[in-house]
């Protein structure tokens, strides 16, 4: 059985210093891999650029012999092509695009420099095999991540806006850099009293990352272990492998070449733990469900990396999840992480006060903390069902955590 | 060999990588992966703008060189001179590993070798899940520039081993990784017993570690958080590209300022054989060892020849990309905190009621730092007497630059792989890092 991944990244990258262009970057770089699986074995090979496949294979081949165990084989008689690059734009036009942006920021807030890149990316990632196996995602788009700093202030950065998108949208990004740069430099006391903390998702959910890896339950080495089946969180508290890739700008396979069916992307159901994420032959080995969570480079052997976690997300719009109008919104969390029980604290550097429409002010510096079984239970309030293009790309969490001033 | 083009600076970085992957997964062998790349990053300067370009077909090096001008300007001799001024036309074959390539070990030694470290946990029935994992790397760096008649030659070598480890389940789970680097394989023969005492050092831990009150301590810093604190929490701030055009940050960071205790002096050198030593950097200049604290006082920065020409500052060699798909920026090498003159024993015997921080799991450092321990014990009346658990240490990272009162007399730097820095998209760049034993007060503990 032999099978072949071709990862292609064409991509021009733009250097910002102090909204001016300094540079531009032009890639394209072609990477292949070639897997040989024989007798439950698999061999791995991969190089660069223009590279003999006859020559991978016969390394992969060799490789063979090192005995590493493969029982599952290889997926078989899969179709998909996914095609999202659309996103078409020369690097003139980008530099001249940019420019704008940058110069209209720079007009707007000349108290206010804009640093760092903006790239625009056009990927493709295929899998095939002899088994009938033919996957192909192709995606295109831009990244603008800003480092803001202010004219007096003597850090490395004040605060940062981030969006990736397959659309360029000039105005969303000045009017979302703006608002940033305004409610910046609009420093207000922290409120009295219990409000609601707005977080990216992946600054709480990544224990899950850790202790519903299949291996670790496998191995009954999870904290997590003595409640698969229980319910352990709040009833509107669901977490699901999220593997559409217009949500996830990834593709829809795993690096197994597998798609996880719709029934078994819940780890998290109605706050019962439902089972670990796995790829095929972690899901073999401990006799759990495969949910196609294989991750690796373009020449490894696949195995089970972290996957692309999401808490199911309400009805309400961020405004409407926000009891009593306000919350606290987390917009720079350096430095936190989770104790061995669950228990979390963080630093923040930069947080807001909102509306969860607008972004009303600057907080100054806190600590959060709380636990991993209140914060997804008695006090998970939910995650909005509209995205707001100020930290990223996520639905945003909205949940209750014990907040100080640092 | 090279047509660079008339006016402009140009050069080529011709990297050829060779690696090695060998990973044990719960006893089973799960990943063999031995392979050699090779690619190439090309610069332009018109003067006002860089233009780069990043390959891997080696025989296209002058078409992407004329394909670059065609984006640029017509060169601006002057302002391309304000920065070439800055280099240093280094050449020659300065190849420091070719004879001890780790490319010239068999595979099956470095599975045996790693087969070695996993006896040590395989059996053990307290570690419910572990790793053990073999990495090597030889990188072979060639540097052509339109200043230069000849080319550079120089490389880079790392052999570790890592051993993850998670102990217990449910509620009372601790994890930990043993990470070792050194620049030769052989070396990696002899550390068993080093590996094992940390093994038992982590069950120790496991089982005894109690949660402690958060507030407000005196912490002593092993080398290894010591070293984690001086590249976080000063050494991003000293890299000169986070200073261009920056007024405020430039009147901050006036060499000459006072920014800690006397006690503290960070030092970021590249030649220090490890995961950090660079010898030549990514624009051909020699490392340098730069003072970047001395005795509290800001000494030096780190620059690349943009960031050097901006600042009107000499060269440091901290151009550093991760690989030939980026553009070489101010990054550190190694990076320590300078012994001082008391014994280790002296400096926890200052210590009434305090927490030592052993190892790190990460760290951070903005305007405020943090420190998220693996494994940390409390310090009473001077000795070290159980392990505790909490989530992070922080504070303010100027006001603890002045809360440093006492260093130890010995400096350890460590080597790492499966790892580095991260800084924007360049991400993991090998460094090093360490220092002597660190004590600091008034340190929050969450």
């Amino acid at each position: 059985m032999r099978e072949k991944i071709v990862q292609q990244v064409k991509q021009t990258s733009l250097s910002i210093v102090q909204n001016k262009i300094s540079a531009v970057r032009r890639k394209n770089i072609q990477k292949t891999g070639c897997r040989v699986m024989r007798d439950n074995k698999i061999g791995v090979a991969g190089g660069l650029g223009a590279i003999s496949e006859d020559e991978l294979f016969a390394r992969a081949e060799k490789s063979l012999s090192w005995g590493v165990d493969y029982p599952t084989g290889a997926v078989s008689n899969l179709q998909s092509d996914t095609r999202l690059d659309e996103l078409m734009i020369d690097d003139k036009q980008l530099c001249e695009t940019v420019e704008k942006v940058l110069n209209e920021l720079k007009r707007r807030h000349p108290d206010f420099a804009v640093s760092n890149k903006v790239n625009i990316s056009n990927i493709s990632l295929n899998i095939k095999n002899d088994n009938g196996l033919a996957l192909s995602h192709r995606d295109s788009y831009i990244n603008w991540s800003f480092l803001l700093k202010g004219n007096t202030s003597t850090g490395i950065m004040d605060t940062f806006f981030g969006l990736v998108d397959r659309k360029i949208e000039s105005e969303k990004v000045i009017e979302s850099t703006s608002q940033i740069i305004e409610a910046y430099k609009n420093l207000i006391e922290l409120p009295v009293g219990d409000l609601p903390v707005i977080i990216d998702q992946a600054s709480l959910t990544r224990l899950f990352q850790r202790d519903l890896n299949g291996k670790i339950a496998g191995n009954k080495a999870s904290l997590l272990q003595k409640q698969f089946g229980q319910k352990s969180f709040a009833d509107n508290f669901s977490v699901q492998i999220v593997n559409d890739p217009v949500e996830t700008f990834g593709p829809a396979f795993d690096m197994e070449g597998s798609i996880c069916p719709d029934e078994l992307r819940w780890l998290i159901k109605n706050g019962v733990i439902l089972r670990p994420y796995t790829d095929r032959r972690t899901a073999m080995r401990y006799g759990y469900e495969n949910t196609c969570c294989a991750d690796g480079a373009y020449d490894s052997v696949p195995s089970l990396g972290g996957c692309n976690l999401e808490i199911s997300h309400s009805d309400k719009t961020l405004a409407q999840l926000l009891p009593g109008g306000k919350g606290i919104m987390i917009a720079i969390a350096s430095g936190g992480d989770f104790t061995p029980d669950g228990s979390f604290a963080s630093p923040v550097q930069v947080a807001w006060l909102t509306d969860g429409k607008q972004l009303l002010g600057r907080l100054p510096e806190l600590t959060i903390k709380g636990s991993l079984f209140d914060f997804f239970g008695k006090d998970f309030i939910g995650v909005s069902s509209d995205k707001i293009y100020l930290s990223g790309n996520d639905r945003m969490l909205v949940t209750r955590l014990a907040v100080s001033k640092l | 060999m090279f047509e660079f083009p008339d006016g402009y600076y140009a050069d080529v970085r011709i990297e050829r990588v060779f690696r090695s992957l060998i990973r044990i997964e719960m006893g089973r062998l799960e990943e063999v992966k031995e392979k050699s790349d090779a690619g190439a990053f090309i610069r332009l300067f018109d003067g006002k703008r860089w233009f780069y370009a990043s390959t891997t077909d080696l025989s296209e090096l002058n078409n992407e060189l004329k394909q670059l001008a065609k984006l640029a300007s017509p060169p601006d001799l002057a302002a391309i001179a304000k920065v070439t001024v800055r280099l240093e036309n280094n050449s020659g074959d300065f190849c420091k590993y070719k004879k001890q390539s780790v490319a010239k070990v068999d595979l099956q030694q470095k599975i045996a070798l790693l087969d070695s470290y996993a006896a040590l946990i395989k059996d053990d029935s307290e570690v419910t899940h572990w790793s053990a994992t073999y990495s090597d790397s030889r990188s072979e760096k060639e540097f052509y520039s339109s200043l230069q008649k000849e080319g550079l030659v120089f490389d880079t070598q790392t052999a570790g081993l890592r051993l993850g480890m998670r102990f217990g389940s449910g509620t009372n789970v601790f994890s930990e990784t043993w990470c070792k680097a050194e620049v030769q394989f052989e070396q990696l023969n002899k550390l068993h017993d080093e590996a094992k005492q940390y093994i038992e050092q982590a069950r120790d831990y496991y089982k005894r570690a109690e949660k402690i009150e958060g507030g407000i301590y005196t912490v002593v810093l092993s080398p290894m958080a010591a070293g984690i604190f001086a590249h976080e929490s000063f050494g991003h701030k000293s890299e000169a590209d986070f200073m261009i055009g920056d007024t405020a940050m430039l009147k901050e960071w006036q060499i000459g300022k006072r920014v800690g205790s006397e006690q503290l002096s960070i030092v970021d050198d590249g030649n220090i054989p490890g995961s950090g030593f660079t010898q030549f950097d990514d624009e051909g200049t020699r490392a340098k060892r730069t003072m970047l604290i001395n005795k509290g006082v800001l000494q030096g920065r780190l620059h690349s020849s943009i960031t050097a020409a901006d600042l009107d500052e000499t060269v440091t060699g901290n151009a550093r990309s991760i690989n030939f798909e980026y553009e070489p920026i101010v990054r550190m090498t190694a990076t320590f905190i300078e012994p001082g003159q008391i014994s280790k024993d002296e400096l926890f015997a200052g210590v009434e009621r305090g927490i030592f921080i052993d190892s790190v799991k990460h760290g951070s450092g903005m305007s405020t730092f943090t420190l998220a321990p693996s494994m940390a014990y409390l310090i009473e009346n001077g000795k070290v007497t159980k392990p505790v658990r909490f989530s992070v240490i922080t504070g303010n990272v100027m006001q603890t630059l002045n809360q440093i009162d006492a260093v130890s007399n010995k400096l350890e730097i460590l080597s790492f792989v499966g790892g580095g820095c991260g800084k924007m998209e360049q991400y993991p760049l090998p460094v090093s890092f360490g220092g002597p034993y660190v004590r600091v007060n008034q340190i929050n503990v969450q």
